[in-house]
């Protein structure tokens, strides 16, 4: 029996051609566990549902075969094009892909949102130019369009066949499933973190191709064994060939505005002010920033490790030894982002507290920041964008500081009360973990007139790029107030000035426990239901923008039908959408 | 012909057609009579009695002889009456001598066409293309109607269809219209800046075209073409009309993937008729938005026209959005002769997107009911027809700001018509 099994995947999408000048699509073979598959194809955690609801057709199930072998490799271009059972393959063991890699930075399985163990991807769902994840109906759906070129090889564009369309339905299912609190009515940081979050993973995951980085490092070279010349190894050269290559490969022709927007964000000139500026308040333009700093630390930190390969004498260096060293650095920075969420707040996210449980996530394992200084590439383009970690010294929740930029040690920490909780169950049981916060809500100064829930209790074993590993137990609460607007003082937390004073308005607060392997608290990462100054922030801001649910009620959605708030987000980033002038 | 001036009034009627825009513009003559302009005649309603007797009202009010038609762009509640049996020859027998509408109704600009007169350029044939296409697109959504209405949830699906039942080709409306001036050569195919065709109906009333524009007169203006290209219309109506008649129970073929083996959808696991169920309505939302999107392509097209004369200023523009205004809001020379409007015919029935604010805030005759002169607007709408219009926040500072003439709001829900003397 085998541990695993090798599939063919378009490597990018069917633009992406193998030869400096055309030539075959370019292909390559994903590595994913070894299951038992069942026609569709149907595994552990997803299910191919391969049903066309434009023209109400319903394909054959593919079998992908119990053997483990790849009927696709070396497929010919019109098989890979015109072969559903290879679109169904081909977004399987996508999402397969990035589901493992966010498993492994986990530490743990991850759940999906909704009740279920099985996602249905529908590789042809509709005639539309959008591929959307749709928590409501435990699917992601992929469109598809005819192709604007009379002149194109294959008259229709399929967004399942794009590696990073699917990565990104991906990471948006995934999110979902561990901070479904995200998509609540925030402020524009987390407006904007979802799809940013999406473009990082997708690009990174893109990135972990070596035939991708080779192709946009060297676009015109074909042998295993060529050199690249070191000028195209600086950082200005690469952001051109790598970063601005991929944008311009991203969605091609399904969306434009799509590659732009990508294409954008790594344009954009740093700004320190671009956080209180109004031009980035719009989630897109927010998501931005958050893009544009991850991918400017991306090409840093290859920068930084090929600085022995650079010093070695000549013009150039080995083409393979450049691409390994940007895999490399996409893969841990991939496994950075991913495990980040594990440290960051349950609700009302900032960028700034995205940062921190980057640097938080990488400290765990790697105390001394290693060879490549990703903490401090990090820092430092954050930092470009006036954005630094949440903490000040002699804040009133800090405790103890390990390292600049990372979580504090919780306040008070000697004086939290473990008598009567048992270390083992605090690993698994909500209760148990309940009952620890309860009996500390004074320590840990958790308002306790909120309705207060834990989510989840979740063991990890984390493992680093040297082979040492954490154990740690995350467990999530949320807290909920529900208020009418003029109680609102009571909180000294400030209406917006001109919201009617019956309006219901819902706040909410929570927090991440993070438990070490004796079950001690080791971090407590809380957005407090009772912070007036964050709430007033965040109801001025939706107030601002009108962000309220279909019965005007503050707080609690933005109003999108069931199923549709992925779908109309995207449209949104497309311009598909109508802007419109005045309120309803 | 003898030099003859406008005396400075100008009549306003308005014609109670529900859903829609019916408006007859009669400009008195010194010596001379009346001219009259009727600026579209269209409805969603299906009581043809209603509108025979609309019809007949226009025939009373302009003396039986009509001297101009301005169809702001094709939409049925804008054109319909043109293609209704009997009564669109009855408007033709008012024999008018020129026709106005907006360049994208070129006949040689239709879709079979190979090249567009040349202002228009290339993209402005796509353009039109695929308007065409968009239009047999929502023909198969309307043949689909049962459908899309068993599917819930049914306010939605209503809305869809209402929409697309308004962007249905009115076959009959087109074909009247391009042979209704007097003589071929009557007929005025307009564009921003280009001429109205009414200046020797007019002489002494300034008219001018401030929309739409064409696609070659910025770049800024996404063209629906570029977004949804021909190719696009064509496939959806395919696919939607094999959707149409596929049969569960039976195996149904691919148009994309035409060797592919298939399963009848009945013959699907529960669970996996639940996802069926459960797209099928997401592609419903697809189809509302993409409907939509085509509804804002043809508002887009229509005609806005600014009559000036003696100090009044009168703005027509039918449904045109923000695309449409962008052209005009952004040319000073004309932003300063907006100021002066004061008489302002309400753009799409009174939806969020159809008056930009920029535009409202020109308007310096806006004011309270102590405003000298002040600002008229006219809103030809139906509650609860369009989820969309009238908006709530718009209709606030129309009722704020000018003296609001509203068809849905009038006390007699029979009066056919209301005449408005400035
Ligand atoms: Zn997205
Ligand atoms: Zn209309």
């Amino acid at each position: 029996m085998r541990a695993e099994r090798e599939l063919t995947i378009i490597a990018q999408d069917p633009s992406v051609r193998a030869g400096p000048s055309g030539g075959d699509i370019l292909t390559t073979k994903v590595t994913i566990p070894y299951e038992d598959l069942s026609a569709g194809p149907r595994g552990y955690r997803v299910h191919v549902v391969d049903y066309d609801a434009s023209q109400r057709v319903f394909y054959e199930p593919a079998e992908l075969g119990r053997d483990a072998d790849d009927q696709f490799r070396n497929a010919p271009d019109q098989t890979l094009l015109t072969d559903p059972a290879f679109h169904a393959q081909n977004v399987y063991a996508i999402v397969m892909r990035v589901l493992c890699r966010f498993e492994f930075a986990l530490g743990r399985r991850v759940a999906w949102s909704f009740r279920g163990h099985q996602i249905n991807l529908v590789p042809h769902a509709f005639c539309d130019a959008n591929a959307c994840y749709s928590e409501s109906d435990h699917s992601i759906f992929f469109g598809y369009v005819p192709t604007a070129h009379p002149d194109a090889d294959h008259p229709i564009v399929f967004t399942c066949l794009s590696h990073d369309i699917v990565a990104h339905e991906a990471t948006h299912a995934l999110l979902d499933g561990l901070r479904d609190s995200y998509t609540l009515p925030s402020g524009p940081d987390q407006a904007g973190f979802h799809e940013a979050f999406a473009d990082i993973v997708a690009l990174l995951s893109v990135f972990g191709v070596e035939q991708i980085v080779g192709r946009l490092l060297a676009p015109n070279s074909a042998a295993a064994d060529d050199q690249i010349g070191k000028e195209r190894l600086e950082v200005e050269a690469l952001k051109q060939s790598v970063l601005f290559g991929l944008a311009e490969e991203f969605g091609q022709e399904v969306s434009r505005f799509r590659r732009s927007a990508l294409r954008r964000a790594v344009e954009l000139p740093p700004d320190p002010d671009a956080p209180e500026d109004p031009r980035y308040e719009e989630c897109h333009e927010r998501g931005k920033i958050l893009s544009a700093a991850v991918l400017n630390a991306f090409l840093e930190v290859w920068l930084g490790r090929m600085k022995d390969l650079l010093s070695l004498p000549g013009d150039s260096v080995p083409l393979q030894r450049a691409v390994r060293d940007g895999v490399a650095a996409a893969q841990h920075l991939l496994t950075m982002v991913i495990r980040a969420l594990d440290y960051c707040p349950v609700v009302d996210l900032h960028f700034s507290e995205f940062l921190t449980a980057l640097l938080t996530a990488d400290y765990e394992l790697l105390p001394d920041d290693g060879r490549y200084k990703y903490r401090d590439a990090l820092r430092k383009q954050f930092a470009l964008w006036g954005i630094g970690p949440p903490y000040i010294l002699g804040h009133e929740d800090a405790g103890r500081i390990l390292e600049e930029g990372i979580w504090e040690r919780p306040k008070d920490e000697e004086k939290l009360r473990y008598e009567g909780i048992h270390p083992e169950s605090l690993r698994r049981d909500p209760d148990e973990v309940f009952r620890f916060l309860w009996e500390n809500r004074k320590t840990l100064r958790v308002f306790e007139h909120a309705h207060t829930v834990i989510l989840s209790v979740r063991p990890c074993l984390r493992i680093g790029p040297d082979g040492f590993f954490v154990r740690e137990t995350v467990s999530e609460y949320l807290q909920i107030l529900d208020l009418r607007a003029d109680q609102l003082r009571e909180l000294k937390i400030n209406k917006p000035e001109e919201m009617p004073g019956d309006t219901p308005v819902r706040l909410y607060g929570g927090g991440v426990l993070i438990f070490d392997e004796f079950s001690r608290l080791k971090y407590h990462i809380c957005s407090r239901v009772n912070n007036a100054d964050a709430q007033g922030k965040r109801l001025a801001y939706l107030w601002r923008n009108g962000i309220r649910d279909s019965d005007g009620r503050y707080g609690r959605s933005d109003g999108s039908p069931p199923g549709q708030r992925f779908a109309r987000m995207h449209l949104r980033r497309d311009g598909q959408l109508p802007k419109e002038e005045w309120d309803a | 012909m003898p030099e003859t001036k406008p005396t400075g009034d100008v009549r306003v009627t308005m014609y109670n057609v529900g859903f829609g825009d019916c408006f007859l513009l009669s400009f008195p003559y010194d010596g001379d009579g009346d001219r009259h302009v009727l600026i579209d005649c269209g409805t969603t309603t299906e009581d043809k009695e209603w509108m025979t007797k609309v019809v007949e009202q226009i025939e009373k009010d302009c003396g039986k002889r009509l001297d101009a038609v301005v169809v702001t762009h094709r939409h049925q509640d804008h054109l319909k009456t043109f293609g209704l049996k009997g009564l669109g020859e009855r408007l033709a027998d008012l024999k008018p001598k020129v026709v106005v509408q907006p360049w994208t109704e070129h006949p040689k600009a239709e879709a079979q066409a190979t090249s567009a007169p040349s202002v228009y350029g290339v993209r402005g044939l796509a353009q039109i293309r695929s308007l065409d296409a968009a239009q047999d697109f929502a023909e198969q959504l309307v043949a689909n109607a049962s459908r899309l209405l068993s599917a819930a949830p049914a306010d939605l699906a209503e809305e869809l269809v209402f929409v697309a039942e308004a962007n249905i080709k009115n076959k009959a409306a087109v074909a009247l219209l391009s042979h209704m001036g007097e003589e071929p050569a009557a007929a005025a195919y307009v564009h921003e800046g280009s001429e109205s065709g009414l200046e020797e109906i007019l002489p002494g009333v300034r008219v001018s075209v401030l929309g739409p524009p064409t696609l070659e007169d910025t770049t800024d203006i996404r063209s629906p073409a570029d977004r949804h290209p021909t190719q696009y219309w064509e496939l959806g109506a395919t696919l939607a009309g094999a959707a149409a008649t596929a049969d569960p129970s039976l195996p149904a073929k691919s148009a994309l993937f035409p060797g592919a083996p298939t399963l009848p959808a009945a013959s699907a696991e529960s669970h996996v008729r639940w996802v069926m169920d459960r797209l099928g309505r997401a592609e419903l939302w697809n189809a509302t938005r993409i409907v939509e999107a085509m509804n804002d392509a043809l508002n887009n097209t229509s005609v806005i026209l600014l009559f000036e004369v003696d100090g009044k200023a009168l703005l027509f523009s039918g449904d045109a959005q923000w695309e449409n205004w962008a052209w005009a809001l952004k040319a000073p020379a004309i932003t300063e002769r907006l100021k002066a409007t004061t008489l302002y015919k309400v753009g799409h029935h009174g939806s969020t997107n159809a008056t930009p604010q920029k535009l409202w805030e020109l308007f310096e005759n806006r004011g309270d009911e102590n405003t000298p002169n002040r600002l008229v607007t006219l809103l030809s709408t139906k509650e609860g027809k369009h989820h969309r219009v009238p908006r709530c926040s718009l209709v606030k500072a129309l009722q704020a700001d000018s003296t609001v003439r509203a068809t849905y709001l009038w006390e007699d829900s029979d009066q056919i018509s209301k005449t408005y003397t400035l």
